[in-house]
């Protein structure tokens, strides 16, 4: 197998040993890709990670609190970094996205944008240049609840801890006021676009996922009705970190939430939408409920489900929270919301299935539990994903390879082959919860050390 | 309390036959029933009809009021997350029930299945080529101006559909007497008064509140087919209603008033039958192109709808013709198409409790039984929300 791929590759002539890399490329640095990263690179390769936003942890960074154990995710995303900072094999590179991939297993050629910064490594993340800025941007971070300046850090506990300029926001050096105010020399308005080509032996994508746009579920309510949020959105507004420092709130008037409902299967397990299960979002509005109950010992929750799905161990987790009476659960999914005349509060409606009668609630706030969609999907807005894949030689030889594995919205669980020398890892091959995705990643950085042993030419 | 449940398969294939292939599908999650614009609190619908027609459980399915509460605007379909077509199992039922409460069954089942039909088609003709023969008009067409009692005289067409409206009558009464003892027989409790349910009732398919409701109360934005559903079923039910009258009122004009056929086009009730009968032209224009063009939204169609939809067009299109081939004074078209109207006339009357136009009875049937159990527990302070 090996030296077939050999002699494919071009300039080639007779079964001359190819250049290979004993590097791996990991594209996607949340907890898949730092995952990945740090297992190959403890093994002894050598690991890059390509990451599009300014910080590494991808959506673990943005969870306020873990299920079952309700710890905070920056806990162990901290060692990870720990890791990485400790190793000299690992680099990675934030801002940037894969343009195209071309080459054979052991030796890829990776094309990869790099978005500038506009602030290099003197940021002390002083926070001088934030307090002159005069343009907003909306903080993506935290699902577009409040807003940041032009300049921000992504995070508290942003890593690298550097801020960043969004250029989409900033009038750059027509402004440059934070240029003046920082004194350390670190914001540098006239960074351009750059493009770098990196060789890689094998690539693992761990592009991860995104929240099912909510807009698109038409009958309840997101996007009509102030106070219908999704989870992730919840999950922000809980964490201290979060646009309300940490307060359970209706966005319509701040007031604090007595009354949630919670819609389950929101946009997934739905042929009008994703047409499978997610996996996570039972634990998660479970956790969330927790969140409400503890800031507010008389708030009440209730989670509307059609199966609540708590698989192995977090059975436990589901009867812990559930010995709550304040936490209710009904089987029957809500599929109307409106709005009550009088109070302006949400009235939900869903068949009680286990009594056969529609029932009626008024909440303060109605969380849509919205599924994990792959960043592969075809159907992703942000057309986060997508490096085109140009194989060497021949189509027939290169038939093996398979027209870019990572196209998982065709077979979303399609396992690529050492042989294929792309793999994915993680929530952008499946909806996982955050241990499996690790798991995952792990089996993943074998597989890409696997084809980097069958293509070591020996 | 352990019930044992006995599952009917049969059942469940037959409605699985009926055009409801999907209905596997379903999981339970009760979308249906939330988003359906007129099910009720106390009774829910379609999510329990679909799990008792996937255990077979037939008596429970047909004997619920909620298969013909259903006005069919397919929101159910529109929002299922497992696109098992609730609409489909739920106008299934209706088909079914109709040949389940059909009596005398023999009628339903014949309405059911096309081989049938040539017979039910010689039962009329031969009942008029009899009359025909008795008169001694089977030789040829009458001579001079065209007048239809020439060939039919006024009083064998009245006799003959006194007698068919007699027999419909009976049969609506027995198949309509049946479905309520099945739901009494279901659900126990007692109704309210009988007489303040029918005037609700009536209000109600006057207004076709209930095909509005449709409208007024969309759960999103996704299309389905309740938009066209009220405004369609309004022409079509207005145009027969004024059909209906036309046809009394000319026979008060004969038999009282000595008023013979055929009157003169200015006539009020002359001008009533002509725009009735063009809004039920239009009305069944819209419902044939909804069915042909529309089927995802409006849900299969099956035979029953089919055969209904095409002889209640016929009959009209017929009538029509009669009345433009006399003006044209063309005597050997117009006086078999005469012939043929009145076969169809028949077919719809005589046929009208087994067929899909047993609607009329069952629904009804169907909103008197609702309406007076939602009274008796004075759950509802007016007519208007018999779904609130």
């Amino acid at each position: 197998m090996a030296s077939a791929m050999q002699s494919s590759l071009p300039g080639e002539t007779g079964p001359a040993v190819a250049e290979v890399s004993r590097t791996i490329m990991i594209v996607g640095g949340g907890i898949a890709g730092i995952t990945a990263a740090v297992e190959a690179a403890e093994a002894g390769y050598e690991a890059v990670i390509i990451e599009k936003e300014p910080y590494l942890g991808g959506r673990v960074a943005q969870l306020y609190r873990y299920f079952p154990k309700l710890c905070p995710p920056y806990c162990g995303l901290e060692i990870n970094f720990r890791r990485i900072k400790d190793n000299p094999k690992i680099r990675f590179f934030t801002m940037a996205q894969v343009e195209a991939i071309s080459g054979a297993p052991g030796n890829f050629e990776v094309r990869v944008a790099l978005r500038p910064r506009y602030v290099n490594d003197r940021c002390t993340a002083c926070n001088a240049c934030v307090a002159v800025c005069p343009a907003e941007r909306p903080d993506a971070f935290n699902f577009g609840q409040g807003k940041t300046k032009a300049i921000y850090l992504p995070h508290d506990m942003a890593f690298p801890m550097k801020y960043v300029i969004d250029d989409t926001a900033c009038a750059l050096s027509e402004c440059a006021r934070c240029v003046e105010a920082c004194q350390y020399g670190a914001i540098d308005l006239k960074m351009q676009p750059r493009e770098v080509v990196l060789r890689a032996g094998a690539i693992i994508i761990a592009t991860g996922w995104k929240p099912y746009d909510a807009r698109r579920i038409d009958n309840l309510g997101f996007g009509k009705y102030a106070d219908v949020i999704t989870n992730v959105m919840m999950e922000r507004m809980a964490a201290p970190n979060g646009p309300t420092g940490g307060r359970i709130v209706r966005p319509s008037d701040g007031a604090p939430v007595k009354s949630a409902a919670f819609v389950q299967c929101a946009g997934s397990r739905d042929h009008n939408h994703l047409g499978y299960c997610s996996t996570i979002c039972c634990l998660a509005s479970l956790k969330q409920a927790a969140y409400l109950r503890e800031q507010n010992p008389d708030a009440r929750a209730h989670i509307f489900y059609i199966d609540l799905r708590t698989p192995g161990t977090y059975e436990f987790f589901a009867k812990k929270i559930l010995s709550d009476p304040a936490v209710t659960v009904q089987k029957g999914k809500i599929a109307k919301v409106v709005q009550d005349a009088e109070s302006g509060r949400l009235v939900v409606e869903a068949e009680d299935i286990l009594s056969a009668r529609k029932s009626r609630l008024q909440v303060d706030l109605l969380v849509l539990a919205t599924g994990m969609e792959s960043s592969l999907s075809e159907r992703s807005s942000s057309g986060a994903m997508g490096p085109s894949f140009e194989p060497a030689g021949s189509e027939a030889e290169t038939s093996t390879l398979r027209a870019g594995p990572f196209r998982v919205d065709q077979d979303w669980f399609a396992g690529a082959e050492p042989q294929d020398g792309i793999f994915a890892a993680g929530c952008a091959r499946g909806p996982f919860d955050v241990a499996t995705s690790v798991q995952d990643a792990t089996a993943a950085a074998a597989m890409a050390i696997e084809t980097l042993a069958r293509t070591a030419g020996n | 309390m352990i019930e044992k449940l006995e599952p009917d398969l049969d059942f469940k294939r037959r409605i699985i036959g009926l055009d409801a292939r999907d209905l596997s599908y379903c999981y339970q999650c009760g979308t249906c029933s939330a988003v359906c614009p007129v099910s009720s609190e106390e009774n829910p619908f379609p999510r329990k009809e679909m799990i008792w027609v996937q255990w077979g459980l037939k008596e429970r399915a047909l004997s619920n009021s909620s298969i013909w509460l259903c006005h069919q605007c397919g929101t159910c379909s529109a929002y299922c997350p497992r696109d098992a077509k609730p609409a489909n199992v739920m106008a299934a039922l209706r088909d079914y029930s109709i040949t389940h409460y059909a009596t005398p069954r023999f009628f339903g089942v014949a309405l059911s299945h096309p081989k049938y039909l040539p017979l039910l088609f010689a039962l009329p003709v031969a009942i008029l080529l009899a009359i025909l023969a008795g008169l001694g008009n089977l030789g040829g067409l009458p001579e001079g101006r065209i007048v239809f009692a020439k060939l039919f005289p006024d009083f064998y067409v009245e006799a003959l559909f006194d007698i068919a409206v007699g027999l419909a009558v009976l049969g609506a009464l027995a198949g309509g007497a049946r479905y309520w003892s099945a739901m009494r027989g279901a659900r126990a409790d007692g109704g309210g008064s009988f007489w303040t349910a029918l005037a609700q009732v009536i209000r109600e398919i006057l207004d076709h509140g209930q095909f509005k409701r449709c409208i007024d109360e969309p759960v999103g934005s996704r299309p389905t087919h309740q938009t066209h559903l009220y405004k369609t079923h309004l022409a079509v039910f207005y145009g027969f209603l004024g059909l209906v009258a036309t046809t009394a009122s000319v026979g008060v004009g004969i038999h009282f008033f000595d008023y013979l056929t055929p009157w003169p086009l200015w006539h009020p009730v002359k001008i009533l039958g002509n725009v009735s009968g063009t809004a039920l032209v239009v009305g069944l224009a819209v419902f044939f192109w909804h069915r042909i063009g529309e089927q995802a939204r409006a849900g299969k169609s099956t035979y029953a709808d089919w055969l209904f939809l095409i002889i209640l067009a016929l009959a009209v299109f017929t009538g029509f013709a009669c009345e433009s081939l006399r003006l044209a004074d063309l005597a050997a078209l117009a006086y078999p198409t005469y012939f043929v109207h009145l076969t169809l006339v028949f077919f719809l009357l005589v046929y009208l409790p087994y067929s899909k136009f047993g609607h009329l009875v069952y629904r009804t049937t169907a909103m008197l039984y609702a309406r007076s159990q939602l009274n008796a527990r004075g759950l509802v302070a007016d007519a208007s929300d018999l779904a609130k």
